[in-house]
């Protein structure tokens, strides 16, 4: 099933990454495919949807973001170099 | 020694870890090249990313990613390595195995 679209927000916590990922999901089709937090807290999450629902999803966060939102974008048609990419990210997290 | 022995390098390094990967994907799509790896070793958000392939690939993938990561945020570094040598292999496999 290929994603037609990826839409990444990055944020300032793991628990407002939370936040923006359950205002996503409510706001269109989308479904949470992985984050990275790393060391200085910035998390960035990545969903993946079809292009349209992606882009209402992080429209959605980025108009009134519930938190400090540092940068929010969407690849449309992730070339499969890019999908292998994320893939990876999301096999680290066990029962996914 | 990784599987991408003797290819050509790009790496360029970014204070924003979206910034990178949406850098990845307009390198990828712009020339054949393989990601070897994104690390996030700085303190803050920054990520650095390692393209491997033929250096022409490398150089156009460099072009495009640079492109598209300077209308998002400042790219701190980036370098192109033609011919990485013994030690460079080395180096670079240090990192991914973090």
């Amino acid at each position: 099933m290929k994603d037609g679209a990826y839409g990444l927000v990055e944020v300032l916590g793991s628990s407002n990454a939370v936040v923006c990922v359950d205002r996503m999901v409510k706001t269109s089709d989308v479904y949470f495919k992985t984050w990275n937090t790393r060391c200085g807290g910035h998390t960035t999450i990545f969903m993946a949807g079809d292009l349209s629902s992606v882009n209402a999803a992080v429209s959605a966060v980025a108009e009134n973001p519930p938190c400090q939102v540092f940068y929010t974008a969407v690849i449309s048609n992730p070339h499969e170099e890019m999908v292998k990419f994320v893939e990876e990210m999301a096999a680290k997290f066990p029962g996914k | 020694m990784g599987e991408y022995n003797g290819a050509a390098v790009g790496a360029f390094e970014t204070d924003s870890y979206l910034v990178a990967c949406v850098a990845v994907d307009a390198a990828v799509k712009a020339a054949d090249v393989k990601v070897e790896g994104v690390e996030r070793n700085r303190l803050g958000s920054g990520a650095c990313v390692k393209l491997r392939g033929r250096i022409s690939d490398v150089r156009a993938a460099m072009d495009a990613a640079e492109e598209a990561a300077r209308r998002m945020s400042p790219v701190t570094k980036s370098v192109v390595i033609p011919a990485p040598t013994e030690g460079t292999e080395k180096m670079l496999q240090m990192t991914i195995r973090k």
